[in-house]
C-alpha cells in the first residue's frame, strides 16, 4: 500500500485530507456520516476571543456551482471554546488545527496564546481573510500588516505549527504569501473565500443581510489551482513550506489536482455541506490514483505539474 | 482484473460505510441529540396534490426513530458516480469537471407522513416547482433513487391525552402538520386542524367533499385518512372555504375555550402567520409550537445559516441566534423574537 502521510511544519498527517474551516463545525456534528477519524486533519470553525452572534440572517445563497455566506464569525468565544468544544475536538483522532480570527492583533495574540495552553492541539490557523468583518480584510490583504500580524503572533504559538490562510482578494498573491511566510508561518492555507455578491430582483435589494459574502465551492476551483500553482513555484517550493489546498474541492480528482499543482494536504469545504461522507472516498481515490501508478508515497505527486518533462 | 477487485471491495466498503452510519446512530443516541444517516431511497408513488403542488413517496430501508416536525435533506439531482463511488480510479477517464451538480446543496423537506412496514419506512413529503430542483423533483417517477439524509431538526412536544389539539397549517406547510394529526388522533388525543392558502390552487390538500359550514370543523379532506380529523379551509379570495385568514378561524376557537381545558396549538407555513398565530396564543394564555423554515446550507448545524432569534435569560442581552436545522425548526412562540 502507499505512503499516504504528509508532513505539515512538525505535524504528520496520516493522509493529506482533511476539512476547511467553518464547514465542518466543532467535529462532532458530522459523527453520523463521516468516520472523522478516517481524516488526515480537522480544522474548526473560527473562534475569536469574545462570543460572536454573527450576522442577521439571511446568511447563505446558492450561486452558480457554488454559494455565497455571510455567517459573520457567529462562535462562543475562546473562553466557552476550551471549556465545551475542544476537549471533544480531541478525541476525534485527526490532527485538530483551530482557526483563529480577530479584530486587532492582540486579539490573535490573546486567543492564540490561551489555544496554546491546550494539550493535544496540532495548531493554529490564522483567518486573516474572512471578507466579512471589516479589519479582518485588510490583515489578509495588506502584506505589511500581515506580516505585522503573524509575527506578532508566532512567539505564542509555541506548540503547535503556525498556519495562515490566504485571501484570494489580492492582486498579487505571492506577496501575501512571502509576508506570511516572513512573519513566521509553518504552513499556508489557500484559499479563502471569494468576496461576492447576489441581488434579489423582485425586491431589488441584496440576498444577504450582510450585502455581501464570500464565494465557494466547484465554482472557484479553477482560481485556487491557479493561485496554489503560482505560490508553490515562485514562494514555497524554494522556502520549503507546505501549502493545504483548498477552494471547490470535492472528489478525489480534485484533490490530485490540488496536490500536483503544489499542495502537501487539500481540504473539503463546501462539498461537505451536500456530501459529509465525502473525504472518504477522497483518501480512497488518491490511495487508488498512486496504486495504478505505481507511487510509493502521495508525497512523489506534490508539485508534480512542475516537473519539468522531455 | 486487480482494479475490478478493488472496484468491489470500495463497493463494499461504501455500503458497509452506509451500514455503519444507521447503526451508530441507534449507539450513539446517548451522545448525539440527533440521529440520522445517509440513505438512498426508491420513490415508490407520485401524485399530483393540486395544481401547483406535487407529493412523492420514498421507501427507505433502516430509517431510524422520527417524529413529527422533523424534516429530510434532499439532494435535488441524481447522485453522480462520483458521488456514488469516490474511491474508484477507473474513473480518471472520466471528467469530473463536467458534473455540474444542479443545485449543489440539499433542501428540506419536512416529513408529511410517515409509514413503517417491517425494516421498511415510506416517507411521503410535498413540494411546488419553483426553481430546477424542484422541477427535477417533480418530474421523477416510481423507480427513481433519491438522496437523503435524515430525519433531522428537534421535532414537536407531544401533549397529554386530555389536551385539546389545534393544528394549523398554510399553504405548503401542510406536511408537518398532516403528520401530526394522524400521530395525535393515533394516540387518542382530539385533534382538528386550520388549513389556509391565498387561493383555492395553492392549497396542497385532497378535498373529499365541500364544506357545509364554512366555521365548523367538517370532515372533508382526505390527507388525514385513515384518520378522521376535522378542519376549517379558509382561503384569503374565498375560493374555498372561509373566506379570511386562519387566524380568522382560530381567534373565536381560542375564545370560547372554557376555564381549566388544555389547549395546545400547533402551526407551520408562513413566517407572518407564524408569527399572527403564535401572537393570538399568547394573548389568549395558549401553549403553541411553530414549525419555522429557514434557508439552510447543510441541516446538520455545521453552516450556521439557518438562524432563528430567540429570547435566552442566560444570554447577557437577553437573546440569541438559534439554529433552526438542529434547536428547530419546532420552536416555542413565545421564545421566538419577530
Amino acid at each position: 500500500m502507499p505512503d499516504l502521510s504528509v508532513q505539515i511544519g512538525r505535524v504528520r498527517l496520516k493522509n493529506p485530507v482533511m476539512t476547511a474551516s467553518g464547514t465542518c463545525g466543532f467535529g462532532r456534528e458530522y459523527a453520523p456520516y463521516l468516520d472523522m477519524s478516517m481524516l488526515g486533519g480537522f480544522t474548526t470553525k473560527s473562534v475569536t476571543l469574545r462570543p460572536r452572534k454573527g450576522n442577521p440572517p439571511q446568511r447563505i445563497v446558492e450561486t452558480p456551482g457554488g454559494m455565497l455566506n455571510a455567517i459573520g464569525l457567529a462562535n462562543v468565544g475562546i473562553d466557552e471554546f476550551m471549556k465545551s468544544k475542544l476537549p471533544d475536538c480531541q478525541t476525534l483522532g485527526p490532527a485538530v488545527f483551530v482557526n483563529v480570527a480577530g479584530e486587532s492583533i492582540e486579539d490573535y495574540v490573546e486567543v492564540c496564546r490561551i489555544l496554546d495552553t491546550a494539550d493535544g492541539l496540532a495548531g493554529v490557523e490564522l483567518n486573516v481573510s474572512c471578507p466579512n468583518v471589516k479589519d479582518g480584510l485588510t490583515f489578509g490583504t495588506d502584506a505589511v500588516l500581515l506580516k505585522e500580524l503573524v509575527a506578532a503572533v508566532r512567539p505564542v504559538v509555541k506548540r503547535g505549527v503556525l498556519l495562515v490562510k490566504l485571501s484570494p482578494n489580492v492582486t498579487d498573491i505571492c506577496s501575501t504569501a512571502r509576508a506570511a511566510i516572513a512573519g513566521g508561518a509553518d504552513a499556508l492555507s489557500m484559499i479563502n473565500t471569494f468576496l461576492g455578491m447576489k441581488i434579489d430582483i423582485r425586491t431589488q435589494r441584496p440576498v444577504l443581510a450582510n450585502m455581501t459574502g464570500g464565494v465557494s465551492g466547484p465554482a472557484i476551483k479553477p482560481m485556487a489551482v491557479q493561485m496554489i500553482h503560482r505560490v508553490y513555484r515562485d514562494v514555497t517550493r524554494a522556502a520549503g513550506v507546505p501549502i493545504i489546498g483548498m477552494g471547490g474541492v470535492r472528489c478525489w480528482q480534485d484533490a490530485v489536482e490540488f496536490m500536483l499543482a503544489g499542495a502537501t494536504a487539500v481540504a473539503v469545504g463546501t462539498a461537505l455541506f451536500a456530501h459529509p461522507d465525502a473525504p472518504m472516498g477522497i483518501v480512497r481515490g488518491i490511495e487508488d490514483y498512486l496504486i495504478q501508478r505505481g507511487l510509493g508515497s502521495v508525497n512523489e505527486i506534490i508539485g508534480a505539474v512542475h516537473e519539468v518533462r522531455d | 482484473m486487480l482494479e475490478q477487485t478493488r472496484s468491489q471491495q470500495y463497493q463494499k466498503a461504501h455500503h458497509r460505510g452506509f451500514l455503519r452510519a444507521s447503526v451508530s446512530t441507534i449507539t450513539a443516541m446517548a451522545s448525539l441529540e440527533q440521529t440520522s444517516a445517509l440513505f438512498r431511497s426508491t420513490v415508490i408513488r407520485r401524485r399530483s396534490v393540486s395544481v401547483e403542488h406535487f407529493e412523492i413517496t420514498l421507501a427507505v430501508n433502516g430509517f431510524p426513530a422520527a417524529a413529527p416536525g422533523q424534516f429530510i435533506q434532499l439532494l435535488h439531482h441524481e447522485p453522480h458516480a462520483f458521488e456514488m463511488n469516490q474511491g474508484d480510479a477507473n474513473l480518471i477517464q472520466f471528467n469530473t469537471d463536467t458534473i455540474s451538480e444542479n443545485p449543489l446543496l440539499r433542501r428540506p423537506f419536512s416529513i408529511g407522513a410517515l409509514r413503517r412496514s417491517g425494516d421498511q419506512t415510506e416517507i411521503d413529503i410535498i413540494g411546488r416547482v419553483i426553481g430546477i430542483g424542484t422541477a427535477w423533483l417533480d418530474a421523477l417517477r416510481v423507480g427513481n433513487s433519491v438522496d437523503f439524509i435524515g430525519p433531522l431538526g428537534t421535532p414537536f412536544r407531544l401533549p397529554p391525552k386530555n389536551a385539546r389539539a389545534i393544528l394549523v397549517a398554510g399553504g405548503v406547510g401542510l406536511p408537518p402538520i398532516r403528520w401530526l394529526g394522524m400521530t395525535l388522533t393515533d394516540m387518542g388525543v382530539d385533534c382538528r386542524a386550520i388549513i389556509g392558502a391565498q387561493r383555492r390552487e395553492l392549497l396542497p390538500v385532497i378535498i373529499k367533499q365541500k364544506p357545509t359550514n364554512f366555521a365548523e370543523f367538517q370532515h372533508i379532506l382526505g390527507d388525514f385518512e385513515p384518520h378522521p380529523v376535522h378542519v376549517i379551509v379558509t382561503t384569503d379570495d374565498g375560493s374555498f372555504g372561509m373566506k379570511g385568514r386562519v387566524t380568522d378561524a382560530l381567534a373565536p376557537i381560542l375564545c370560547g375555550t372554557t376555564e381549566g381545558e388544555l389547549v395546545q396549538v400547533f402551526a407551520c407555513g408562513p413566517e407572518p402567520m407564524l408569527k399572527a398565530v403564535g401572537e393570538l396564543c399568547e394573548a389568549s394564555n395558549v401553549s403553541c409550537q411553530l414549525a419555522m423554515e429557514r434557508v439552510m446550507g447543510c441541516g446538520m448545524g455545521t453552516c450556521q445559516s439557518c438562524v432563528v432569534p430567540v429570547k435566552d435569560d442566560a444570554a447577557s442581552d437577553g437573546w440569541r441566534y438559534a439554529l433552526c436545522c438542529r434547536e428547530g425548526p419546532v420552536f416555542d412562540s413565545r421564545v421566538v423574537i419577530w
